[in-house]
């Protein structure tokens, strides 16, 4: 898989790819089963950069290739715009795969995009992950994003160890390992 | 209104699974029981690390108690790089799980029947435990529970679930054993899980981690009020929870939490994804989160939510809620650097001194402004313009009093306001941390003569204000203008927002009875250019809060009460 940093001007990338900004801001919808679409914008976010983000993924069969549009939106008109992307190691990106990309910000843009085209041999639920980073007068700040790529069943792996009982009163627990020592008290 | 406070009102409290009926395995031998069994047992015996060969060491004084069995129990921290950037798993230390429930049971921590629990109890402020005149050669097994509980005045419920996983309580056992005839003492911890490049075992400290944290948080309001009893909290936190979603039931199942939070409703939830974005040893964010949890128990919190960040100029509903939420964090830890740890192996993240760090933006609408003031207002460190040390009670005294009942939205306004009428000796003190903000001494609680944001209609006349997006949309400084109107008969009453410059806006509004402080209702339909509402209005002091969902460059609205 072919992965190298790039640096690219907003207006090139918003050449590139889609028209995710038209995404409906407000709702994550699921069109007819198939597109997934979500965003931050108009809710809580934990401190951090301001960037919020507008997604949508096509949920798609094993080996099918799903088209994943992201926007990063911001305020912020000076500066760079660091994006870091980490996908899932059972997702195969389809044609080049950019694992980091700058971009320059500038005062008639708020929309920074994105586009993927992955797919996957192995039903689940898979992310693309992008580790977002601004400077200000603060210092850096970063945020971290994930966006679902639904593939087959769509469900999620349960990846721990832990058994689930249940517990007096009907209550579920998750029960792991203790790493434990022992005296005897004489 | 749509931009509701904090995302997920919506959201169901209690999410059980329904299992099919069959044991299944994962792909990564993962088993799973399914939960509607009515006692499930696991078929498969949990793999049990070799417990150490017993050792012995030379008294018992405590023999009028019986047969013992004692220990502590703790678990791994990985603490924050000395540079305040990423995880350092070379500096992990085993600290002292407090206040967290504990049992010795016959045979399994699963166990349905009371009958196979021979004892219970809750570690101390060390993590100490202790079982007293227990049977002889008895098979047990000890286990230990991420929740607190203690009941009555002064008491609270708090425990962290998997919310991916039946909601299910996080619990870590010991091993097998037969208590003999001799008193041991059984010392348990909680790993992180880490083998030195990545998370490869189950992390079962993190949810005692998180337990900690809260527990910082409460004992720092402990501290200044013994008799505060705090509602019962459910942390959902899961290695599944990423930063993605839109916070719907489903997608909470999922683990799609769109971002480590409070939920309005007594639950936190908490980014748990490795790789992505972790914060279970993120300390300022897990108080930050219960900042809001004590705002909605303890105080009062108008915010309207919504994206925040350095520089913005916000709502000053927002800016005083996540000032608070950051200052907080610094007050309850005694430690002023925030972080936040990210990215591949935790490595990454970012941190800012609520202290002494500066930004793009001084003033009352800064959230940065807010955490300094806090902060300097708290603190013994001398600094700048702060020369006062109040410590916490007088804050909290604001807070969980006349902050809690003010008329006005909660603000930097009324904050500092209801706090030198409380403490007017060191009110001079209180405006030079002010003036470090750039802020000139607040006169009263809707900050008359700083800002434009309030202003009072006779109901039955005609009223116009105007909103702008000069600094951003939704939640941003001059997005929302407050009117104050009195009602002298109960009757119902017709609210219209109108536009009068033009078209293209969707207003909303919110109504709100100011004592006892009520929220009345919303009005947010998409009726483009105008919003109406009809309530029944009785004998009282109100406020409007008015909006454009659109976020028109610069819209004015006739706003009516009939």
């Amino acid at each position: 898989m072919k992965k190298k940093d790039l640096i690219l001007s907003c207006l090139l990338v918003t050449s590139l790819t889609g028209q995710i900004a038209n995404a409906d801001e407000n709702n994550k919808t699921v069109d007819n089963n198939r597109t997934v679409k979500g965003t931050t914008i108009g809710h809580y976010q934990k401190p951090g950069a301001p960037i919020d983000i507008i997604y949508s993924s096509t949920r798609v069969g094993l080996n099918e290739i799903s088209d994943v549009n992201i926007s990063l939106v911001t305020t912020v008109k000076s500066g760079e715009m660091e994006v870091n992307i980490d996908v899932d190691k059972d997702l195969k990106v389809d044609g080049e795969n950019y694992n980091k990309i700058t971009f320059s910000l500038n005062p008639n843009e708020k929309n920074y995009n994105i586009n993927l085209k992955v797919s996957g041999s192995k039903d689940g639920l898979y992310y693309v992950r992008l580790l977002t980073k601004m400077n200000s007068k603060n210092g850096a700040k970063m945020r971290v994003f994930a966006v679902p790529v639904y593939v087959g069943n769509g469900k999620l792996k349960q990846k721990s160890n832990q058994l689930i009982m249940k517990a007096l009163g009907g209550e579920n627990i998750s029960v792991s390992k203790a790493q434990e020592t022992v005296e005897i008290l004489k | 209104m749509k931009n509701r406070i904090y995302l997920l009102s919506i959201f169901s409290i209690l999410i059980f699974i329904s299992g099919c009926g069959e044991i299944t395995t994962t792909d990564d031998g993962t088993i799973y029981i399914p939960t509607n069994t009515p006692t499930p047992m696991p078929t498969v015996n949990p793999t049990i690390l070799p417990t150490s060969t017993p050792t012995t060491i030379p008294t018992d004084s405590n023999s009028d108690k019986g047969l013992r069995i004692i220990g502590k129990i703790t678990y791994d921290r990985v603490h924050v790089k000395s540079n305040g950037i990423g995880l350092d798993y070379n500096n992990i230390t085993k600290e002292s799980a407090k206040r967290v429930l504990v049992k010795l049971v016959k045979s399994s921590c699963g166990t349905t029947n009371s009958s196979d629990i021979i004892a219970s109890t809750v570690t101390n402020n060390s993590g100490d435990y202790e079982f007293t005149n227990l049977p002889k050669n008895q098979n047990a097994k000890i286990c230990v529970y991420a929740q607190m509980e203690k009941s009555g005045t002064g008491g609270w419920s708090v425990k962290v679930v998997d919310n991916t996983n039946s909601d299910a309580l996080y619990t870590m056992q010991g091993s097998s054993f037969s208590t003999g005839e001799n008193s041991t003492r059984r010392n348990l911890n909680a790993s992180s899980g880490w083998d030195g490049s990545s998370y490869s075992s189950t992390r079962t400290a993190a949810p005692f981690a998180i337990l900690g944290s809260i527990y910082q948080a409460m004992e720092k309001v402990i501290s200044v009020d013994s008799s505060a009893t705090f509602p019962p909290l459910k942390i959902n936190w899961s290695i599944h929870n990423v930063p993605a979603g839109y916070g719907s039931e489903s997608e909470l199942r999922d683990g799609q939490i769109v971002t480590s939070h409070y939920n309005g409703d007594g639950n936190l939830y908490i980014l748990g994804d490795a790789n992505g974005d972790t914060d279970e040893y993120d300390d300022h964010i897990i108080i930050h989160e219960w900042g809001h949890y004590f705002e909605a128990n303890f105080s009062r919190a108008d915010s309207i939510g919504g994206p925040h960040g350095d520089g913005d100029r916000l709502d000053i509903r927002v800016a005083f809620g996540e000032g608070w939420g950051n200052a907080w964090s610094a007050i309850a830890t005694d430690k002023p650097i925030y972080f936040d740890t990210q990215g591949i192996r935790q490595s990454n993240g970012f941190s800012m001194n609520i202290e002494s760090g500066t930004s793009g933006s001084k003033g009352w609408f800064s959230e940065d402004s807010v955490q300094r003031i806090l902060y300097d207002l708290y603190d013994s460190h001398n600094d700048r313009e702060d020369r006062l040390s109040l410590g916490f009670k007088p804050i909290y005294k604001i807070l969980v009093g006349p902050q809690k009942t003010t008329p006005a939205f909660t603000s930097l306004f009324s904050f500092i306001t209801y706090l030198q009428e409380e403490n007017p000796t060191v009110s001079s003190q209180i405006d030079a941390i002010l003036a470090d903000e750039d802020i000139s001494h607040i006169y009263d609680i809707y900050g008359s003569k700083h800002a434009n944001l309030y202003s009072d209609m006779e109901q039955g006349n005609l009223k116009e204000i105007c909103t702008s997006v000069e600094y951003g949309k939704r939640n941003k400084l001059n997005n929302h203008k407050y009117i104050r109107f009195s009602i002298n008969r109960s009757a119902y009453y017709t609210i219209l927002v109108q536009q009068n410059n033009g078209s293209g806006t969707d207003p909303d509004f919110g109504i709100y009875k100011t004592a006892p402080f009520e929220h009345i209702g919303d009005a947010d339909s998409s009726m483009a250019g105008k919003e109406s509402g009809r309530y029944n209005l009785t004998i009282g002091n109100y406020l409007l809060d008015v909006g454009d969902y659109k976020g028109v460059d610069y819209a004015c609205f006739d706003v009516t009460i009939n």
